[in-house]
């Protein structure tokens, strides 16, 4: 299928879908929409994407960016009708129906990108994952913490951090999050790490915002900023060693 | 257990009357920038780093700007700010950093500087169509040729936080590009247009619209309005296309939907 963008009559129906899903959660969803002339224009003449199944945040986000940077002449990012008409695409995996074969849609951010609400646009489901790998592109291995859950729940983790720009841009940052919260083993966040106590996601960034008063911390290593925790993360810092 | 952010190591403040930075767009509208740093008043140790950041939301591009002796730029093409496809909502940033005993130690900051345009200079810069309000009726908005100054961007006072209105991106969107029309078909039809004057309103209309990405001269010369149509189209949708009208307006629709 030919990569698409939602027009505004098209952002609207897909929103609309929103609405009808939050009162019937069992409705179907509406394919149909993704290639009606009238909702959708094709992005390019060449761009094509697959409705494949993904892996995780990451699997996606590479995914998507082998699509998106042969896009031109539009800020991809900040792109409504495209993110939109992407979602729709993926919905299955963004809110998979549960055993019942409901939906539970959660806030509209998630599925409707607000790119001008700074406390809101790092929210969307499949621009988040993307917008976090084009950050770190150059080593996503080191923001595996923010990309390793499926599309649809990205976890408590990634809110945290995401949500600070000082640190969501800063790869040694990231790096540091990646390395004492992240279990190679598992392919998924330590035990504790989205807590709310001691040594927790929420503690690391509350951390970083106070060094980032004292200390220039893209002039850091991950290995600096890690010797510089205090001792709640000592339970942390001592996985990073085995 | 949210931690209070304290400046225990006297951290200075720059302030932005001591640093401005000015958004380039070259010839295939990729977008660079110049500073202007002044830092010779913070008594920072010489040898000490200075760095300048730009970002917006997840973008980032951090740039070294030599000492605190001596700020200085990296080439152009190194000062090309290749993340970002657009100006909008761009900030920057300073840090002066220790090079010393305590390395990486933040000496001085100053934070969320927006840019200027690249149109203005930074000790002149005048606005080419400042909103006022205004008693309109039931009109939302109005362009007043009446001040010797240049045009004013009339706004119904009644519509409520009129400020707010002017700034808002639906309005943004939908008034500039017609605004900026009427402007250029005023300034057409005046005997006096020039692009050497540059204390003329007139003047500084068709030097900002010419120095738009693919936009060109205008045709001073030539009386045909078919001639200056075709300029003045180009001139806003080049307009359009830089500041992404179409882009904000969706983006504002949608948001008010949520």
């Amino acid at each position: 299928m030919k990569l698409h963008r939602f027009n505004e009559e098209g952002i609207k129906e897909f929103a609309d879908f929103l609405d009808a899903l939050e009162v019937n959660p069992g409705i179907p969803i509406p394919n149909q929409l993704l290639t009606n002339p009238a909702l959708a224009l094709p992005v390019s003449a060449s761009e094509e994407i697959q409705n494949i199944t993904f892996k995780n945040r990451l699997d996606f986000a590479q995914h998507l960016d082998r699509i998106l940077s042969t896009v031109t002449g539009c800020d991809v990012e900040a792109d409504v009708g495209l993110w939109s008409w992407i979602t729709l695409l993926y919905f299955d995996q963004v809110c998979p129906a549960e055993s019942n074969g409901f939906r539970k849609i959660r806030e509209r951010a998630r599925y409707i990108p607000a790119v001008s609400n700074f406390r809101k646009y790092y929210r969307h489901l499949l621009a988040g994952p993307y917008r976090v790998y084009r950050a770190h592109r150059n080593a996503p291995e080191t923001a595996l913490i923010l990309l390793c859950g499926p599309l649809h729940r990205p976890g408590d983790i990634v809110e945290q951090i995401v949500a600070r720009q000082e640190i969501i841009t800063n790869p040694n940052a990231v790096a540091l999050a990646t390395k004492i919260y992240y279990d190679t083993e598992t392919g998924s966040f330590r035990r504790g790490a989205a807590s709310k106590g001691k040594g927790s996601a929420r503690r690391l960034a509350d951390v970083m915002n106070q060094f980032d008063v004292t200390w220039d911390l893209y002039w850091m290593t991950s290995e600096n900023l890690l010797q510089k925790l205090p001792d709640e993360f000592e339970n942390f810092r001592s996985k990073t060693r085995s | 257990m949210t931690i209070r952010r304290v400046n225990s190591t006297g951290r200075k403040r720059i302030l932005r009357e001591d640093v401005q930075f000015f958004i380039r767009r070259d010839a295939e509208g990729g977008l660079g920038f110049d500073a202007l740093l002044d830092l010779k008043d913070y008594k920072l140790p010489p040898d000490s780093k200075v760095f300048v950041e730009a970002y917006r939301q997840t973008s980032f591009m951090r740039f070294e700007y030599g000492s605190a002796a001596e700020p200085s730029p990296p080439s152009y093409v190194d000062r090309k700010l290749t993340e970002f496809s657009s100006p909008e909502g761009l900030l920057f940033r300073v840090k002066v950093t220790s090079t010393g005993e305590r390395s990486g130690v933040l000496l001085a900051e100053g934070d969320r500087i927006p840019a200027a345009d690249d149109e203005e200079q930074p000790n002149d810069r005048v606005p080419l169509l400042p909103p006022a309000p205004a008693d309109l009726g039931q009109e939302i908005w109005r362009i007043d040729f009446a001040g010797s100054s240049g045009p004013l961007l009339l706004i119904n006072k009644r519509v409520g936080d009129w400020k707010a209105v002017a700034s808002s991106p639906a309005f943004r969107s939908l008034v500039y590009p017609a605004a900026m029309s009427l402007v250029l078909w005023t300034v057409f039809r005046d005997e006096t247009r020039t692009t050497e004057d540059a204390s003329d309103w007139r003047c500084r209309w068709l030097k900002f619209a010419s120095g738009l990405p693919g936009v060109g001269d205008p045709p001073l010369k030539s009386e045909e309005e078919d001639v200056w149509t075709t300029w003045i189209e180009e001139a806003v949708a080049s307009f359009a296309r830089c500041h992404r009208m179409l882009d904000h307006y969706k983006a504002s629709t949608v948001e008010a939907d949520l």
